[in-house]
């Protein structure tokens, strides 16, 4: 009998990691299964050290991170084949071309080398990479580069993909053609975590937003339920982010 | 080919990006391969020379060596670990921090020591030929004008760097648990530093303060010194 899929994708609770200072405090987090989870906050918020504590590149002081029902922490290596991680600067071999990467990756995944070559062509054709595919690494674009890290995180159809600032030097068409590719992935089940600082692309693409300060979750909703917490009215997405972000500065210098 | 994931899979990836290197490093500054050959020989000749010059001043090659010789032989060898051991920090340093690649390996479910294996081997593999390469000149000389005995001493340079690749895993790592990621790379190459410049300028100390000549030479072949050494017969 199928069993039915976790209702949440991910679910944090009270994380702590502490660096010089404390990088993220006491965080609960939870996204559900299908859904796109945008998380924002001003640099330093804990947004992209969450991340790779959920993604076992950090291990947190505190608290716990379950995937799929699956304790991270207990059984990392479990999480990790459901999971995708693309850094924000994210790492190719310069030396191989494009197929050869994804077929590097797959191997990382164990995943049968004849399916990657499926995934593979599959991943080259949707991001259009085609003229690409043969060519080294280092003669390609930062786009395109961005792009062929992107179709590394997706060979292996990962079930829950978390990006950390995947737009950056992307040009406009690059950027249509990502999120197209992110939002047929949430069609198909898929969950997807991403932060950004374009808000643009937060608004039009998540499901919900999470707003990070300081290492915790100030808010988190839809853009409506968003400007009923910061009590802004019909504000667009950057006024009500910077209204709430204000507004925990100010509480926290009070505080202080 | 192998299967995913495995030692020899990881070794195939590491092979493939280093000869890749190997071959932008000769063809992207246009050098042919006939000018790449001629110049390591050149190169092997010219050091061939120099050990010559400098084992024909230094010692009777004609006789088997006597203790002053061996003294000053292991305390070479002493001096050249010390130098194997800094290059060895460095290259650890690189291959376990420096790389971009980490955070994509150690997001798969991959078992990551199989890598580490991998780059350490790489990294014994480097320093023994580096090493080699320096040190067989004067092996080769040694051999022709003292005798083929002097071949074994390949054994010793491979032994030595292999213990100077485990002593650097083992410092590195250890500065790493130490003082955290953030500090190590930084760490790691001025302790690489000291250990390689300690052993001269301690040399150089000593010859000081004892025979008032900064040679380290005077001070290996110095009565002090070969007094309390083993003698050649003996198993040590």
């Amino acid at each position: 009998m199928n069993q039915p899929a976790p209702s949440f994708a991910l679910e944090i609770r009270g994380l702590v990691k502490h660096f010089d200072q404390p990088a993220v405090d006491g965080l609960d987090l939870r996204v559900r299964t299908g859904e796109f989870y945008t998380l924002l906050g001003p640099n330093g918020a804990g947004k992209t050290t969450t991340l790779r504590m959920v993604t076992g590149l950090l291990k947190p002081d505190r608290g716990s991170i379950t995937v799929f029902g699956i304790d991270a922490l207990a059984d990392p290596i479990r999480v990790k084949r459901a999971v995708a991680w693309l850094s924000d600067e994210p790492m190719i071999y310069d030396k191989l071309t494009p197929m050869e990467y994804l077929h590097f990756v797959a191997g990382l995944w164990a995943v049968e080398s004849g399916l990657a070559e499926l995934r593979a062509r599959d991943l080259i054709g949707w991001l259009g990479l085609e003229a690409h595919a043969h060519d080294r690494c280092e003669g390609l674009s930062k786009g395109t580069r961005q792009k062929v890290a992107l179709a590394g995180a997706l060979v292996h159809d990962p079930q829950l993909i978390i990006l950390d600032e995947p737009f950056t030097g992307l040009d406009a068409g690059s950027a249509r053609l990502v999120k197209r590719v992110l939002r047929e992935r949430v069609q198909a089940g898929c969950s997807v975590i991403m932060t950004t600082h374009i808000l643009d692309v937060a608004e039009r693409m998540a499901d919900r937003i999470g707003v990070m300060v300081a290492g915790r979750l100030l808010a988190e909703g839809n853009l409506e339920e968003l400007r009923r917490q910061a009590g802004a009215g019909h504000a667009s997405l950057e006024d009500t982010f910077l209204a709430l972000v204000e507004t925990c500065s100010e509480e926290r210098t009070a505080a202080a | 080919m192998s299967r995913a994931g495995t030692i020899f899979w990881f070794a195939h990836h590491e092979c493939r990006l280093a000869w890749r290197d190997w071959l932008w490093l000769m063809s992207g500054r246009r050098w042919s391969r006939r000018r790449v050959g001629l110049g390591l020989i050149a190169i092997a000749l010219f050091l061939h020379g120099f050990a010559y010059l400098v084992l024909y001043r230094s010692a009777d090659l004609s006789r088997p060596p006597d203790k002053r010789m061996l003294v000053m032989l292991t305390g070479i060898l002493a001096l050249y670990g010390s130098m194997m051991l800094s290059q060895a920090m460095e290259a650890v340093t690189r291959a376990f921090y420096g790389r971009g690649d980490l955070d994509l390996i150690l997001s798969s479910p991959v078992a990551a020591w199989r890598l580490f294996a991998v780059r350490i081997s790489a990294i014994a593999v480097t320093i023994t030929a580096m090493s080699l390469g320096l040190a067989a000149p004067f092996i080769n000389i040694l051999a022709w004008f003292s005798g083929l005995r002097w071949l074994a001493a390949y054994g010793v340079i491979v032994a030595l760097a292999m213990v100077t690749v485990a002593v650097a895993v083992m410092l590195t790592v250890g500065l790493f648990r130490t003082i955290g990621p953030k500090h190590t790379r930084l760490c790691a190459q001025i302790v690489a530093a000291v250990i390689g410049a300690s052993f001269v300028i301690g040399m150089q100390l000593a010859a000081i303060l004892s025979y008032g000549s900064p040679s380290r030479f005077a001070f290996l072949q110095s009565e002090a010194v070969t007094r309390y050494a083993p003698d050649s017969g003996s198993s040590l």
